[in-house]
């Protein structure tokens, strides 16, 4: 069986015969339905951002530096779209609305001291109220890093900043959710 | 999952699509680095005018007494937006991003005040000054230089 064809040779192929493009397609379509389903797309928007993500990365194949990974160039095609959506709708879908996501989220080895540090009794509707009460920008970082487990260097093309931006902004993320979720657990005692 | 990829690409068709040619984006790189060195002369520029009119002024007379109000103000408010500008252009580049703001920043800097000394030198900032001093209205009132101090 041939091996699968790198997402860099894929770009090649396409760019020669756009038939091609269906496998790059197939090949992300799980996980930025997935992504761009954790920043607060429901389904329907989910499937409008992803079809736009799509052609826009086609018209925009030559413009990819093979020297990142596709997969990040492609996330930062979806986040933009995904934000420039949620801005044409005014409204800034609450993110991480699955049961299934915040189970995760307390799983998670590095974030679960937040949790712990927290009421023993809270709840994960606390978690969720935490993580929609946070600014976007930190939101959009935990999504990154502790549901898609993007590197830091990944995150930083994806989001378009530093690496050390992106690391001050994932301390301060994961500070202010554990002052959220204290604020949050405090009344319930 | 191949409805979408059907969906995408029987889109493309029908819009005729096809990628933006490479020269194009060559073309708006290419306009950012512009952007940001044209930004980083002018800033350069600004910064040998300035350095003219407070150090090499014949007798401009700088005492602690008067040291605020002889400071070419007007020539470091140029420089800073043209840095800011040569920054924004650079931070569009392909990988301008991923320096940090201040690093960038301070290079620019350096950048600016190197091509600054290379105008002095060649009195790129005192022929700038006397131009606006003798060919504009406003210029005169927005600095302070030996000129004033003779009047």
């Amino acid at each position: 069986m041939e091996p699968a064809k790198t997402d860099q040779e894929l770009v090649a192929l396409v760019l020669k015969n756009r038939d091609e493009y269906r496998v790059l397609v197939e090949r992300y379509e799980v996980p930025l339905r997935r992504y761009v389903g954790r920043l607060g797309a429901d389904d329907e928007l989910a499937k409008d951002i992803l079809q736009e993500s799509f052609i826009k990365a086609y018209l925009n194949l030559n413009d990819y530096d093979t020297a990142l990974s596709f997969s990040a160039w492609m996330y930062r095609i979806a986040h933009n779209e995904a934000m420039s959506q949620f801005r044409k709708a005014r409204v800034r879908p609450s993110p991480l609305k699955r049961e299934e996501d915040l189970m995760l989220f307390e799983m998670i080895p590095d974030p679960l001291d937040i949790v712990m540090e927290a009421d023993a009794a809270m709840d994960r509707g606390v978690l969720r109220d935490a993580i929609a009460g946070l600014e976007s920008r930190y939101r959009d970082i935990l999504v990154l890093r502790f549901f898609e487990e993007k590197s830091y260097n990944e995150i930083s093309d994806i989001l378009r900043m530093p690496e050390g931006t992106v690391a001050t902004h994932i301390n301060r993320a994961k500070q202010k959710l554990r002052e959220l979720m204290k604020g949050r657990a405090e009344p319930r005692e | 999952m191949q409805d979408l990829s059907h969906n995408v690409v029987r889109e493309l068709e029908s819009r005729g699509a096809s990628p933006r040619p490479r020269w194009h984006f060559v073309f708006m790189r290419a306009l950012f680095w512009l952007l940001s060195a044209v930004s980083v002369v002018i800033g350069g520029m600004a910064f040998s005018v300035g350095w003219y009119v407070f150090f090499d002024n014949d007798g401009l007379h700088v005492s602690l007494s008067n040291i605020l109000q002889v400071v070419p103000y007007i020539w470091l408010v140029v420089l800073g937006v043209f840095i800011v500008c040569a920054y924004l252009g650079f931070r569009q580049t392909k990988k301008g991003y991923r320096y940090s703001a201040l690093l960038v920043v301070a290079w620019l800097m350096v950048a600016s005040i190197a091509v600054a000394f290379v105008l002095d030198a060649y009195d790129i900032g005192q022929g700038v000054h006397k131009y606006l001093l003798s060919h504009t209205d406003f210029y005169d009132d927005l600095i302070f230089s030996s000129e004033d101090e003779a009047d």
